[in-house]
């Protein structure tokens, strides 16, 4: 494996533990100058861990990262700086006040004050070799996410980076910002910079990495050159096992209408209708911005209803609060679980029953059996992976903190669930069971409404798709006439 | 290379001993005043008679915190209850002494005005969606004026035998106010934990956002806290004129600082959906306990202000130690 040219990075039996978990067990890795090294591995295989030791935002327990030959013992942020490392979280560090050529200049000092022309020149440089077109004045804050995330980027090469980690870039992109992402990627790898490309879309793996590392449970399993490897076997070695079938099968029986929306209009939505039968997973696609996620935030009774109707079952209803939603048997599981969805500083226990808590009370006082004995169940049956319910919810892998979302949603009897990004971040295993679980909801007569910005998700799960472009609806296509080229030419408008 | 089984237990053990420092440190500091005081003040500080003295003292200040708590716990502020008690001792001790109700009127109209002090700044807080900061600094000033002018700056004496029981009289061996404010205490320390409101409380300051989305009509919980604050308020000010013999203007303001160290030193943060009433009361108990250990080794108001604030800036030092520790865990440790 070790070519002529020597690794830029190489780390060597890092290990790190927390209290109770390894979260990187002699991890032993090397990353070539100029390659695109994808890692892959399911959530809590240790990618985030090795990404901030690398960063130096901690300290390995033992092991030591060699630079161009150089040892460290562990990294600060200081120093990974230094030395060219940066990293791209999918939290972005951009300071959202501050104009776009502001943010990628940030720290970097062209006489005492501060010269606006100089850095709008800079950047407008970076944006020029990477041919996209943003306006070095724009302020970040009023950006959508992919031109902030190309800041972000800019931001590092301005920094002269030799290493750049990308952890899941793709995620809040849409196929047209994916492709300019790609493109700089290949610019930054001709200037022989070394990508580190954290993703779980199989796709894109193969599309532009050179070699991939498989992680699980911690330990380094294997590095592959990508284009002697397949989407089953790297998927196998994440899983450990093979994996047969990545979308279950299902056979169902559509029962009456369940929800039926008649010309909606909200703030973000104009005149949306669609209905959802029973035993029915409706699948919704669009753009981002399209009005996706504010359509169901209206059905949800998180948004304003200017106009129209919602029916739930047949009977018209008046929807002016999420708790009028969960009361009439709706639930929805938020695109960002970790601001929308969880409680993260408490434990899984408490989560479950939060939105259910009224009922398992009498007179007001919790009936605290009830609710573990509850909560148990869901545990079980969604198969949360936990040495306790009572484990803080933070400290959960993103599949397992998803699980919880979907419990607790659960526990308020809803029959009419809304999947808003149902399995972002989260890993191939989790994600299969995740899948089960909404096929088998479906399966007992209940309704699901998907969003979601996956391709092959939203054609493998969906019994039917609705698309939607600019807050209206675009277009309907039933199961036998699917296709992904139909949905993209419906939600490019 | 990779650690032994022995070393991963040894930090795995240390992280234990840390989450439970933190739970016990402040009791410990608790013990440790008494400790200190005990032989730092010949004798004076350790007996049955300053101790009833010092819980007595508190009391007012103890039944003011939990309506504050309860609000922090949901990631609000009030910061007026100051002058919510300057407000509502006047109107009692007016009501009383210039209107000649007797208490058992008094008492309910007193607190019905505390009740509607706090539901203004909760509507304030929520409607308006401003900040619970810049609302309640407002509305204590609105406050401090109303009291002084409706009391014309004056002093309002003579208050019958049976209200001055309140703050001054005794059932058995113990002060009658002690009752109330471990009432007060209990009542919501059981409201908090054992109900679903109290989920709610918690769920609001845990992640307002997951909280609505959860169906919480949070705009309802934050008005019902700030109004239950202003309660707490009226009846603090009860207890606290009641103590004194005495009601006017000046009397009741300041609370709201004590109330926040005694809260913030229990644990209670700013962001909210952290501590509980019962830590609070810990938190409160260090700050009378150092207000009067020192007072006894013949130290004045300023060296004990002076210690007052370096102990609660000590607190949240230790606080936000103990969270950048779970962090950078010392790698020589496993080594």
């Amino acid at each position: 494996m070790n070519g002529p040219v020597a690794p830029v990075l190489r780390l060597e039996g890092i290990t790190k533990l927390y209290p109770g978990v390894a979260a990187l067990q002699d991890v032993t890795m090397e990353f070539m100058p100029g390659e695109v090294h994808a890692v892959v591995g399911e959530n809590g295989a240790g990618k985030s861990t090795m990404i901030k030791s690398i960063a130096g935002a901690i300290r390995p327990t033992s092991g030591f990262i060699e630079y161009k030959g150089e040892r460290h013992e562990y990294m600060s942020p200081t120093l990974s700086r230094s030395l060219g490392i940066e990293v791209v979280y999918q939290e972005f560090n951009l300071i959202d006040p501050l104009s776009a050529a502001e943010n990628i200049c940030l720290g970097e000092k062209y006489g005492r004050l501060l010269n606006r022309r100089k850095i709008n020149q800079v950047a407008q440089e970076i944006f020029d070799m990477f041919e996209i077109d943003i306006n070095p004045n724009a302020l970040v804050r009023n950006m959508p996410s992919a031109q902030q995330q190309i800041v972000e980027i800019a931001k590092a090469v301005s920094k002269n980076v030799r290493i750049l980690i990308l952890d899941e870039p793709t995620a809040p992109l849409t196929v047209k910002e994916t492709e300019a992402l790609f493109r700089i990627i290949g610019f930054l790898k001709s200037r022989d910079v070394t990508i580190i490309y954290i993703s779980h879309r199989m796709d894109e793996i193969f599309r532009i990495s050179d070699r991939v590392s498989v992680l699980r449970d911690g330990r380094y399993v294997k590095t592959l050159n990508t284009n002697e490897t397949n989407r089953q076997e790297l998927i196998g070695l994440m899983v450990g096992r093979e994996l047969s079938d990545s979308y279950p099968k299902r056979d169902f029986e559509l029962g009456e209408t369940a929800l039926t929306v008649e010309h909606i209009t909200t703030d973000a939505v104009t005149d949306v209708s669609f209905s959802v039968r029973r035993g029915e997973i409706l699948g919704i696609s669009g753009l981002v911005g399209s009005g996706r996620t504010e359509t169901v935030r209206a059905i949800f009774g998180a948004d304003k209803l200017k106009s129209g109707d919602i029916f739930v079952h047949g009977k018209k209803v008046r929807l002016k609060s999420p708790k009028d939603a969960i009361g009439n048997g709706i639930g929805l599981i938020p695109e960002d679980r970790k601001h929308q969805g969880l409680f993260l500083n408490f434990s899984i226990l408490w989560n479950t029953s939060i939105v259910n808590i009224k009922n398992l009370c009498r007179g007001g006082i919790v009936n605290q059996r009830r609710e573990r004995k509850i909560a148990e169940e869901f545990e079980e049956k969604l198969r949360i992976r936990t040495p306790s319910i009572l484990q803080t919810v933070r400290n959960l892998s993103g599949g397992n903190q998803q699980k919880v979302v979907i419990a607790k949603t659960l526990a308020a009897n809803s029959n009419i669930l809304i999947f808003d990004e149902p399995t972002r971040g989260i890993d191939v295993g989790a994600r299969h069971e995740i899948y089960e679980l909404m096929n088998a909801f479906a399966r007992d007569g209940n309704t699901i409404i998907m969003i979601t910005s996956d391709m092959e998700e939203l054609l493998g799960m969906s019994d039917r798709i609705i698309v939607m472009a600019k807050g209206r609806l675009a277009g309907e296509v039933p199961k036998d006439e699917f296709s992904q080229i139909r949905i993209l030419t419906l939600a490019s408008g | 290379m990779t650690p032994s089984n022995k070393s991963k237990m040894s930090l795995n053990k240390d992280n234990q001993l840390a989450a439970m420092l933190k739970k016990i440190v402040m009791p410990l500091l608790l013990l440790a005043l008494i400790v200190l005081f005990s032989f730092t003040s010949r004798g004076t500080f350790f007996t049955w008679y300053n101790f009833k003295n010092m819980l007595s003292q508190s009391s007012y200040v103890i039944i003011a915190a939990v309506g504050l708590t309860s609000i922090m716990l949901a990631g609000g502020i009030d910061l007026s209850i100051g002058y919510q008690m300057s407000l509502t001792g006047v109107s009692c001790g007016m009501l009383m002494i210039k209107s000649g109700l007797p208490p058992t009127a008094a008492i309910p109209i007193t607190l019905l005005i505390g009740i509607l002090l706090g539901l203004v700044n909760g509507i304030v807080c929520v409607k308006l969606g401003v900040f619970p900061l810049i609302v309640t600094l407002s509305s204590s000033m609105v406050f401090q004026g109303i009291s002084y002018m409706i009391s014309g700056s004056k002093t309002y004496l003579g208050f019958s035998k049976e209200f001055l029981f309140i703050g001054q009289g005794f059932i058995g061996p113990i002060p009658f106010n002690i009752f109330i404010s471990a009432a007060v205490v209990v009542i919501m320390a059981f409201v908090l934990q054992k109900t679903y409101f109290g989920r709610y409380v918690y769920a609001i300051g845990g992640n307002e956002e997951a909280a609505k989305l959860s169906g919480i009509n949070t705009d309802k919980i934050k008005i019902i806290l700030y109004t239950f604050c202003g309660f707490c308020s009226a009846l603090a000010s009860i207890v606290l004129i009641s103590r004194s013999g005495a009601a006017a203007a000046t009397i009741g303001p300041g609370t709201e600082f004590t109330a926040l160290s005694g809260a913030i030193l229990g644990g209670v943060t700013l962001a909210g959906g952290e501590g509980s009433v019962v830590t609070m009361v810990v938190g409160a108990f260090i700050i009378t306990i150092l207000g009067n250990g020192m007072q006894l080794m013949r130290l004045g108001t300023f060296p004990q202000y002076i210690a007052k604030g370096v102990v609660l800036i000590a607190a949240m030092a230790f606080d936000s130690y103990q969270k950048k520790r779970k962090e950078v865990k010392k790698k020589d440790a496993a080594a």
